[in-house]
């Protein structure tokens, strides 16, 4: 009896999980092919295309399939399948702008590189058991530092690569070891089981490992997303990194990041004892805080073009951080008018459009028959022939700090909104100061993003500006651009899905006979 | 008195002993005459000459052969407990609870046709390391 409900549920999963497989195999089948057969690049990445077009479609065959949702290692509710759009068709918008960097031979570990990073990003949006959750986070980095040193081998993608690295496998021990503890404080990986075990106090058997817990994977996830403990290596990787490399890192670890933090700590613990939420809401408020200051305030000082986004990328992360903080304290009372992870969801949607359109600006943009290095070297591109770039450059710049009609308006609209609806059933004021901040942090953050624009209509130019990269790069930049007004424009579309997703975030259904049999023969195990 | 406090006995010997030993080896650093010379200074004071630094540099070929050895040593590490898993509960090899831990029969076919994809994948990277090269030892 037992045996087969489990063989349904791994059945079921392996069914879920159509679309990472479809990606990974491709990766696979291109990597090992490469060496057998000498293909040219735009080759590699046109079958890379059309395999994140396999797996759309396989996404949408697995749509509907349900597994029992306390045995099952993957689900497919609306989190994962608009997280998993969100992460295909950023993929796609990042193939457009890569397509150049890497050489003939090197093409397909380079492309198959980015498709693995793109599943494993998927099997975190999907995953249901901290096991499998780990192995997606990892099989985001460890082709990560494949494609920081794979392109070019100079001193400086040398350096990068290694910080990235060294800390990002010391940020993997830390996740590795809060997970075991939250596997100590309950007993079960399955992240649906731990919820509904920790929304009823008195079955959680081990409280204070639970904090411990808590402080260790968001440890591990504040690397990933570089948020202030643990944000330090971003300006000079993204510097010292190509620049697709650093668009790439400043847009899929993050996302990853975000995910796994509302599969694994704001959907499991806001709805367990009081005391634990609390504590929770107070570490996850205190990272919030001190990332967007820290962020906004050095990234005034910066002259080099990366670092800048790289110190933008940290305060968005303490924005998203605000949703977090809003999703861990609303829990225990009931639905709101905005949920944290919804926020989170609609932030992303935002921010994957603007970052990945302002980098893909970089990219294009030669000075002289250079790159573009310093803020400086936009000046006068608003009125040279290079004019819808600097206007897609001054759309995705305009909507990060955050400009009315743009989408990245919303996006900050809606996270600091769940603050303050979780406020309204706290009888602390604490979220509304994390809301004001948050308010006060955009005002400082418009003024660096603000001075590029000012600078590409109203300085005199430096140097003759040229486009490179062809239209599959003009493309992915006008998809971001326009993407961001139009989405803006009609905000509602993607508010849909991502109140969607908040409500299967937490949904817990009442389990089968069987399952509870399960949980809690494994949760009363000695 | 059981032998339920036996544990608190080893350890407080364990604890003795390393504290004895750290007082000792600071006491005999921090009591030493410090004459250093250039014999002294050497790794073996007594022993053979150093021919060269200990820091030397490897050829970059035998990490590769390293991480290909690896790709067995991580196949076998799987397939082991695999190997001795699949049949175990099977009445033809073993009487009805010789074993307690095995694969049920309902996971049987589903499990082994896994653990093919799993060599194929393997044997994959073999042919693309092959292919690069790594075995031609120049």
């Amino acid at each position: 009896m037992q045996t087969s409900f489990f063989y349904d549920a791994t059945v079921g999963t392996l069914a879920i999980l159509a679309p990472e497989l479809v990606l990974i195999l491709s990766a696979i089948a291109m990597m090992t092919l490469s060496p057998f057969v000498n293909l040219s690049r735009r080759l590699w990445c046109r079958v890379s295309v059309w395999s994140i077009l396999a797996s759309s479609a396989a996404l949408f065959w697995a749509w509907g399939r349900s597994t029992d949702l306390y045995a099952s290692a993957a689900i497919n509710d609306a989190l994962a399948l608009w997280s998993q759009l969100l992460i295909l068709g950023s993929g796609l918008l990042v193939l457009g702008l890569a397509h150049e960097e890497p050489s003939d031979e090197r093409a397909a570990e380079f492309f198959g590189s980015l498709l693995l990073m793109n599943a494993g990003a998927m099997l975190v949006a999907s995953a249901n058991d901290v096991v499998f959750l780990f192995v997606g986070l990892e099989l985001v980095s460890i082709p990560t530092y494949l494609v920081l040193y794979l392109t070019r081998r100079t001193p400086t993608t040398q350096e990068a690569a290694t910080k990235y690295f060294y800390l990002s496998i010391l940020a993997s021990g830390l996740l590795l070891y809060g997970l075991a503890f939250l596997y100590g404080s309950t007993g079960l990986s399955n992240l649906k089981a731990m919820a509904y075990l920790s929304s009823r106090p008195v079955n959680l058997p081990n409280v204070h490992l639970a904090l411990i817990a808590i402080v260790f994977v968001m440890a591990g996830l504040c690397f990933r997303v570089a948020a202030v403990p643990l944000h330090f290596y971003a300006p000079d990787v993204y510097q010292g990194s190509p620049t697709i490399i650093a668009a790439v890192l400043s847009w899929l670890p993050k996302a990853v990041g975000f995910l796994a933090m509302i599969r694994v700590i704001t959907s499991v613990f806001s709805q367990a004892s009081t005391e634990l939420t609390e504590q929770a809401t107070v570490l996850a408020w205190i990272i919030a805080a001190a990332t967007m200051i820290l962020g906004n305030f050095v990234a005034l000082l910066q002259e080099n073009l990366k670092r800048l986004l790289a110190y933008s990328s940290i305060a968005h992360a303490g924005y998203l951080m605000v949703g977090v903080t809003a999703a861990l304290a609303l829990g225990s009372h009931g639905s709101a008018l905005y949920h944290g992870v919804e926020g989170i969801f609609f932030y992303l949607v935002a921010y994957a459009l603007m970052t990945l359109g302002a980098f893909g600006v970089i990219i294009m943009l030669r000075i002289d028959g250079r790159p573009v290095e310093t803020v400086r070297q936009l000046s006068g591109l608003g009125w040279t022939k290079a004019w819808p770039v600097a206007l897609a450059m001054a759309v995705c710049l305009l909507s990060l700090s955050g400009i009315p009609p743009l989408l990245g308006f919303w996006g900050k609209f809606e996270v600091f909104a769940s603050a303050l609806s979780a406020l309204n059933f706290d009888d602390s004021t604490s979220l509304l100061v994390l809301a004001i901040l948050g308010v006060l942090n955009s005002a400082i953050g418009a003024y660096y993003y603000l001075r590029i624009v000012v600078l590409m209509y109203l300085a005199p130019s430096e140097g003759e500006f040229e486009i490179r990269g062809g239209w599959p790069v003009a493309s992915s930049v006008g998809a971001c651009a326009v993407l961001t007004v139009l989405l803006g424009l009609f905000w509602g579309v993607v508010a849909a899905p991502a109140r969607e997703a908040a409500h299967a975030a937490v949904y817990l259904p009442e389990p089968s006979k069987i399952a509870v049999e399960t949980v809690e023969t494994a949760s009363t195990m000695p | 008195m059981g032998t339920e406090y036996t544990p608190i006995f080893v350890f407080l010997i364990l604890a003795i002993g390393v504290g004895s030993s750290m007082i000792i080896l600071s006491a005999s650093w921090l009591l030493n005459p410090k004459k250093t010379t250039r014999v002294k200074q050497m790794p073996y004071e007594s022993g053979m000459d150093p021919i060269g630094d200990a820091r030397q540099r490897f050829d970059v070929r035998f990490y590769l052969v390293a991480i290909v050895f690896l790709l067995f040593d991580v196949e076998l590490l799987f397939l082991y407990p695999w190997a001795v898993g699949q049949w175990s509960l099977d009445v033809a090899v073993a009487p009805t609870g010789a074993y307690l831990a095995g694969i049920p029969a309902l996971f049987r076919d589903l499990v082994f046709w896994e653990i093919f994809v799993f060599i194929l994948i393997l044997a994959g990277a073999f042919a693309y390391a092959w292919r690069k090269g790594v075995f031609e030892w120049r």
